[in-house]
């Protein structure tokens, strides 16, 4: 791969609440620049991202906790 | 649940992307990412606005006043709302939000971004992708003029001579603006506001092209400092200082060390040196990450984030310095933990691997911490919340294959008495052999400073023992007519001090107690060390039941931080925690409350307060002092404590 100098180098933290779509941004940003040839989803746990075999457990879903707003409960990933 | 560095290649530029959780648990990866990041990409769904997560995270991107760019996702949604969601955003991180895309509709039909720097309509294709670069339609020029003058008025905010073309010219050209933009975000008084349907692929092209442009790389950005006040600045030409921001410990792979070169450059194969640890690191292999694929490269330059494989002795936080470089860098600063819990192992047999295994759980995460308090004899975990502590769990359960379970941490009670009393006992064992002989007569008092001494005994000798947790023993030997000789003394004094270690109420220390031995009896063979030592112990207990004994518990100074309108919910949580509330304050919009609560109460205090503020409150806590635990709970543990020694016995 290609060397990049200092002033062609960016780094960037995506940070946001859960479920603003952080990972389905840095998905699509490899995906657009042709790093990946498919983009793969939150929902089918086939992210980049999302590769420790915790995140993809029952236990660990159920772990969830939720908040309530606005009188609906939201779950939290 | 864990920050990923991912890479991407935009237009001869490499940007670095770390991915990060969303959840507070998880605050230190998130901390961690923005330290190393120039900057910071704050997503906001369109559908909920400002939620509370990011209102937490918000506050560590001030802290180290990082370029922020706020992308407004999910346009695509039927709920979304880009105009409340701009609103909430300026009520909350203030007036440098500056809107820089708009969406012409929002909703299902989110197919076309106005932006303000350009001032070009993208048009995306059903499956997003590339836009058509379009002139922005007669109906939306009026808005867009509108909007792009406030761009240009916000750029030249930050920079005297583009304040002056400003004034000049009335407006500004493409690359000034850009020149302007960055300025004011590295002074953290422009957010330009993008917009996105990451889901359907619309709006990240034109943001890595503004990443590219316009965004600081590290070269632009202020020095780090090091531990001495001095500064290092992101220079290719410097002496090689890499700095460690994260350790992943990856099973069949071991430890993973990800960095980012703060100085000069790093080629595969250098000898670096970390000053924390004393010792001398090889970077074997280099390499990108993008999740869990490694990509080995040759070498990365100033700016650049990599990884690399068996550092033996460095951890995150830590530098490594190259030839001619010294110091350290700042390192990362973790908050405190929230919760804690007692580890119990099953298999006793297990607890080396438990300890390595959590060794390695602690290099991974800093924010999780762990200590074996010797004094409650507990192994005590302390995370930053519920969830991150039920993980911590199911890794030692699953990957590392061991049966635990949770309990609740035991409280450092004290035991001292409120009333004088005497007691006397006589040890004898006169069967077969050698006998066992030895009678004290004891009279006990609580103690203070400046307590004179009985007026009734002649106290021939004085012992004060400070003791190791606070207070202190004092012993007056009162003895007369050579009842007991003094050799025995020091018997006594190690029956009283085993009692003392575990008091007759509850097991735990003592504190503060006079003894006076004034009486007993010897015999001339069979009196030694072992009966004297039993008979100072039983007469202790005795007489310590008879003194009004009173249980003493750790009170806690409290300061709980959260907004105003939950400050009536955390005030009754308080209250029912059996604490004092001591005042009240306002700090930036938030509501202090100082209390007194006792350790017993605060474990749950912590766990309630995440549900009451939904997160947003933040706690301090610092031990104050040990005062008296009310009756009828001193009445129930005593009890509970009686059983267990009943139990034992049997």
């Amino acid at each position: 791969m290609k060397t990049y100098d200092e002033k062609h180098i960016k780094n960037v933290a995506l940070i946001g609440a859960a479920k603003s779509g952080k990972t389905t941004l840095a998905e699509t940003m490899l995906f657009e620049a042709g790093i990946i040839s498919r983009r793969g989803t939150v929902e089918e746990k086939n992210t980049l991202s999302d590769y420790h075999e915790i995140e993809h457990t029952a236990e660990a879903r159920c772990m969830q906790p939720h908040y309530i707003r606005n009188g609906r409960i939201i779950r939290l990933t | 649940m864990y920050a990923t560095p991912l890479h991407t290649e935009w237009k001869d530029y490499k940007i670095n992307v770390i991915d990060t959780p969303g959840l507070d648990d998880f605050i230190g990866e998130v901390i961690s990412s923005i330290r190393v990041c120039d900057t910071a990409v704050i997503l906001l769904n369109a559908q909920n606005g400002v939620e509370i997560g990011t209102e937490i995270i918000f506050d560590y991107v001030d802290k180290y006043q990082r370029p922020t760019i706020i992308a407004i996702n999910q346009l695509d949604h039927e709920k979304a709302n880009f105009q409340s969601t701009l609103e909430e955003a300026k009520n909350f991180f203030g007036p440098a939000v500056t809107v820089m895309q708009y969406p012409v509709e929002v909703g299902p039909g989110f197919n076309a971004i106005i932006d303000l720097l350009k001032m070009t309509m993208y048009k995306f294709p059903k499956t997003g992708g590339k836009p058509e670069k379009l002139p922005i339609p007669e109906s939306e020029l009026e808005n867009a003029n509108k909007l792009h003058n406030e761009l240009v008025e916000k750029a030249a905010e930050n920079d005297e001579k583009l304040m002056e073309l400003y004034f000049e010219k009335g407006n500004l050209d493409e690359d000034e603006l850009r020149d302007g933009i960055k300025k004011g975000m590295m002074n953290h008084q422009v957010f330009p506001v993008f917009c996105l349907s990451a889901k359907n692929d619309m709006g990240s092209g034109r943001l890595m092209g503004f990443i590219d442009n316009v965004a600081p790389s590290a070269v632009d950005m202020p020095a780090e400092i090091l531990e001495d006040g001095s500064e290092v600045k992101c220079d290719p030409k410097a002496p090689t200082r890499l700095f460690v921001f994260k350790t992943l410990v990856e099973p069949h792979l071991g430890k993973l060390s990800l960095f980012k070169v703060m100085a000069g450059e790093v080629v595969q194969g250098n000898d670096f040196q970390n000053e924390k640890t004393d010792t001398t690191e090889r970077i074997g292999q280099l390499f990108i990450l993008d999740g869990k694929n490694r990509i080995q490269v040759d070498r990365l330059k100033a700016g650049d984030i990599g990884a690399t494989l068996k550092l033996k002795n460095t951890n995150t936080s830590d530098t490594l310095n190259a030839k001619g470089a010294r110091g350290n860098i700042d390192e990362i600063h973790f908050p405190e933990p929230k919760l804690r819990t007692a580890i119990v192992i099953k298999n006793k047999n297990d607890d080396e691997k438990l300890m390595l295994a959590l060794h390695d759980i602690h290099a991974e995460d800093q924010t999780i911490r762990y200590r074996y308090d010797k004094e409650i004899r507990q192994l005590i975990l302390s995370t930053q919340g519920d969830l991150h502590m039920n993980i911590v769990k199911w890794r030692l359960q699953h990957l590392h294959k061991m049966e635990i379970d949770f309990e609740a941490p035991r409280i450092p009670y004290r035991e001292t008495i409120q009333k004088p009393a005497e007691a006397n006992y006589k040890h004898k064992k006169q069967s077969g052999g050698s006998g066992q002989f030895g009678e004290v007569y004891m009279r006990i008092e609580p103690y203070f400073e400046g307590l004179p001494n009985p007026k009734d005994l002649n106290v021939k000798n004085t012992e004060v023992h400070d003791l190791p947790w606070g207070g202190k023993l004092v012993f007056l030997n009162c003895i007369s007519g050579g009842v007991i000789d003094n050799r025995f003394m020091p018997s006594i004094i190690k029956g009283i001090m085993e009692k003392m270690l575990e008091g007759p109420l509850t097991g735990s220390y003592v504190r503060d107690v006079r003894v006076a031995v004034y009486d007993g009896k010897m015999h001339a063979v069979d009196s030694n060390d072992i009966s004297f030592k039993i008979a100072g112990m039983m007469a202790f207990k005795e007489a310590f039941h008879a003194a009004q004994p009173q249980l003493l518990e750790p009170i806690y100074e409290v300061e709980t931080e959260a907004p105003e309108h939950v400050m009536g919910d955390v005030m009754s949580e308080l209250q029912t925690r059996r604490s004092v509330i001591m005042g009240m304050d306002s700090r930036g919009g938030y509501q202090i409350i100082k209390a007194r609560t006792p350790l017993a109460e605060l474990d749950k205090f912590n766990a309630a307060l995440r549900s009451i503020t939904q997160g947003r409150a933040k706690v301090k806590s610092i031990f104050a002092e040990y005062a008296p635990v009310p009756n009828e709970i001193q009445k129930k543990l005593t009890e509970d404590y009686r059983k267990i020694e009943v139990d034992n016995h049997h």
